[in-house]
């Protein structure tokens, strides 16, 4: 296509080709989408050349050109006879990035996604943008993608679980409370400490070169060897020391490990572990599930479904695996999902499972906070409320917030 | 995932007979006061000759009561001594009875019917209870028995230790691939011709005269071969996250291979794949698409359910992509436990494809059988593939469940001898 060629070559050809339309506009309209707004996880090559693809039919019967500018956004100059067309792309590209803020309108009710240009009265506008963006081509430094660090492979996997294995880990354990929150009085306790280990810093002493998580599968069977290092440095940590209940991630194997067995015979009498495990980790291991939740719940101990996004609740039948809890995980579309008659409704989702059982995690504003309460759910983690947990500790009245000693 | 794709990690241990004894109980306790005009029949079929209680015979029992459970009059439960206890309306004695003669005659030559053989009633096979009268000698049996079950079945914490690491160093089926051979059998893979270990088998519509029509054709890389091949002393399925990243390359693979375009009537027909859903999300897939971008042929995407679940948002894009190209998505590789959770509404697929076992069989006729077969029903936008189907026996189950497509060897040789 066009997309050899000089600094900013695209954007030259979109004020040259708009220059040349503008005593002519024929019905033609521009529109641009602000792709390069999506968020990160969004915006890779592929889902950007996904996208281009759909126009691809407009594109080969010459009722839209289309041009992709450095930043990834694309303009499309289209004929007055295919808008119906590009309107039902459009429809359909918004909802591949359904879950992502772009596609949502701002607080006036405008779309951030994509804007609009009619050549026959906008032309002046139109071509104004598009040299503003030739020139933030230019001046653009070059994409980064050389800089990435290179993935996980087999064998530098093997190397890492080696030095995982003799590393002192202890330094990378962290901790994050989980809260429960009164709805009536707003006053919070802490039901549970999470420990887990910061992978990031894991990677910059072990790997600094290497992207320890671009690897789904190869990222899981470190986190094997992970868990067997964090068991043996969690026992020993000052901070477990007293704290009536703490929760781990953990693969859902680990539990079956002669590391677990001797974890949970050093841990204090009567301190309840909950352990998180992943709905993939779940349905790869379906019978181990079972002999290991309830194995758990015999000695007085839990399994909490970690990881839940308003994606997975929408797809699957969280209740159904009736885990002692579920973390779902804090989003502002949850509050687009209050639809009493939808199937989407969250409400009811959190019912299904048991408002009991839910905390809701990376809360990270007041309103996930009262979504959440009026929800019926009274277990919070997220770094809104660590900060909250330290105002209220402030000691004006009385402390509601007791940590554990 | 197809016969030889199979992935044996966490094998099934489902005790049928416990299961079906805490549904005993659960149904019992469930039961008002107003609707105990019924009768229960234990079969005591323990005390059969072991000659006698073969799988084919303890089905008989059931079967037996067929006409009764088809119309919801009648409801089984196994016990875990393979004991049956069935409990029918009242109004429906007379087909009880019917039954049980038949089972008496069935059985006429086990010592068990030496004196009575032809009393429905009174014969050293059954017991029968009123539901009103015995029900509270019916709850505590119930009670005692799944309290039993829980005792012996469910395993202490060390217990289970011990029996994971008897399996983890039994290693029969080869030691648990490890990263370093991971690595070199991904490069050995760039290598090799793929080709010899490419399998396809067809997932055919069975109407009713039983004649199989292709819906349309898995390719897939045997992967018991290639390990013969590549690494015979490894077992290569025992790591499931490592054995999925091996998958990712296989998809690469069969997708460059399929684009050669050797076999024209694989084309013609329809075909699936499988693949990864970061597969998909790949430049390769999309050179891919570029050649096979369904239009009139079927192609069926499949993907396992613990893949989507490891990242349902990129799913889904993923399978809004594919869908608005005109690809089918087929869920991969579930079996009786995690059917439940791949629903076709929810997910938004147009398959779902369960893999046979032999504890199907004795869910027909059962609460727990309803509930998949109206499980099965009420997903109506996507149809339900019966895989690994070894035997006509599996077909015959599947369709008494309401499932309509089937896959597997036996299937193989009824579409061959067409």
């Amino acid at each position: 296509m066009y997309n050899q060629g000089a600094k900013g070559y695209q954007e030259t050809l979109l004020v040259d080709t708009l220059d040349r339309m503008r005593r002519n506009p024929e019905g033609r309209k521009v529109v641009h989408l602000h792709l390069a707004q999506l968020l990160p996880p969004n915006r890779t090559a592929v889902r950007i050349k996904i996208v281009t693809r759909m126009f691809r039919t407009l594109e080969s019967g010459r009722q839209a050109q289309l041009f992709s500018l450095t930043n990834d956004d694309l303009v499309l100059i289209i004929s007055g006879g295919a808008q119906r067309d590009v309107n039902n792309i459009l429809h359909r590209i918004r909802k591949l990035f359904e879950g992502d803020p772009l596609t949502m309108d701002d607080e006036n009710g405008g779309d951030k996604f994509a804007t609009w240009y009619d050549l026959s009265l906008d032309a002046a506008m139109a071509i104004h943008a598009a040299q503003q963006m030739r020139q933030e081509s230019q001046t653009a430094p070059p994409k980064t993608a050389a800089a990435q660090m290179p993935a996980l492979t087999p064998a530098a996997l093997d190397e890492v679980q080696k030095k995982i294995a003799f590393a002192n880990v202890a330094p990378f354990v962290r901790d994050q409370v989980a809260l429960r929150i009164n709805a009536a009085t707003k006053e919070a306790a802490i039901e549970f400490y999470e420990f887990f280990l910061s992978v990031q810093d894991l990677q910059r002493a072990v790997a600094p070169n290497l992207n320890l998580l671009a690897d789904r599968w190869l990222f899981q069977d470190l986190s094997r060897t992970m868990d067997l290092r964090m068991l043996e440095t969690v026992v020993r940590a000052p901070q477990i020391r007293g704290t009536p209940c703490i929760s781990l991630n953990l693969n859902l194997e680990t539990v079956l490990t002669p590391t677990f067995g001797t974890f949970i015979n050093q841990i204090e009498k009567g301190q309840k572990v909950i352990v998180e495990v992943t709905a993939m980790d779940l349905l790869t291991n379906y019978n181990m599930y079972l002999d290991v939740r309830n194995v758990l719940a015999s000695m007085g101990h839990a399994i909490l479904i970690d990881g839940l996004s308003t994606t997975t609740l929408l797809m699957l039948d969280v209740a159904g695996m009736k885990p002692d809890y579920a973390k779902i995980i804090w989003a502002p579309e949850l509050l687009e999902m209050m639809d009493p008659g939808g199937t989407r409704n969250a409400t009811h989702m959190v019912q299904e499972i048991g408002a009991d059982r839910i905390i809701l995690s990376r809360c990270d504003s007041p309103k996930a906070l009262a979504w959440g309460l009026k929800s019926g759910i009274a277990l919070f983690q997220g770094h809104f409320l660590d900060s909250f947990n330290k105002a209220r500790k402030a000691p004006a009245n009385a402390a509601p917030v007791r940590r554990a000693v | 995932m197809s016969d030889e794709r199979a992935a044996p990690v966490g094998s099934t241990t489902n005790p049928l007979g416990d299961s079906q004894e805490a549904r005993f109980l659960d149904d019992l306790k469930a039961l008002d006061p107003a609707a105990r005009n019924k009768t229960l029949i234990r079969l005591h079929l323990s005390r059969l000759l072991p000659e006698h209680r073969d799988k084919q015979n303890l089905r008989n029992a059931e079967t037996v009561f067929d006409e009764l459970t088809r119309t919801r009059s009648a409801w089984l439960y196994r016990l875990r001594n393979s004991d049956l206890m069935v409990v029918f309306e009242r109004h429906e004695t007379e087909v009880a009875e019917r039954a049980m003669l038949k089972l008496l005659k069935l059985w006429e030559r086990d010592p068990l019917m030496q004196k009575s053989k032809s009393d429905a009633r009174k014969n050293r096979l059954s017991s029968w209870f009123d539901m009103t009268q015995d029900y509270d000698k019916l709850l505590t049996f119930a009670m005692r028995q799944t309290a039993t079950t829980e005792k012996s079945v469910r395993k202490s914490l060390p217990e289970l230790i011990a029996e994971r690491e008897l399996q983890r160093s039994n290693h029969e089926r080869g030691t648990p691939l490890m990263p370093l051979e991971l690595g070199k059998a991904e490069e050995a893979l760039a290598r090799v011709d793929l080709s010899s270990f490419t399998r396809r088998q067809p997932v055919c519509a069975f109407v009713e005269d039983g004649k199989p029509e292709v819906v349309f054709t898995e390719v897939f890389v045997s992967i018991g071969d290639l390990r013969e091949t590549l690494m015979p002393r490894t077992d290569i399925t025992a790591n499931p996250w490592l054995f999925s990243h091996l998958t990712q390359t296989l998809d690469r693979r069969v997708m460059a291979q399929i684009a050669r375009r050797e076999d024209r009537t694989l084309l013609r027909d329809g075909f699936s794949i499988n693949v990864n859903v970061s597969t998909i999300l790949s430049e390769e897939f999309l050179a891919f698409d570029d050649d096979f971008a369904p239009s009139s042929q079927d192609v069926v995407l499949e993907i396992r359910i613990e893949d989507i679940f490891a990242d349902p948002a990129s799913f889904a894009f993923a399978r809004d992509f594919v869908m608005e190209r005109g690809y089918r998505i087929c869920i991969d590789g579930l079996n009786l436990s995690t059917f439940p959770y791949a629903d076709t509404n929810r997910l938004g697929v147009a398959y779902a494809k369960l893999a046979w076992s032999q504890d199907m069989a004795a869910y027909v006729g059962t609460t727990q059988g309803q509930e998949l077969k109206q499980m099965i029903r009420d997903r109506k936008k996507g149809r339900t593939i019966l895989a690994r189907c070894d035997s006509d026996a599996s077909v015959k189950v599947g369709q008494q469940l309401g499932i309509t497509l089937f896959q597997g060897r036996y299937v193989d040789s009824v579409a061959r001898g067409r």
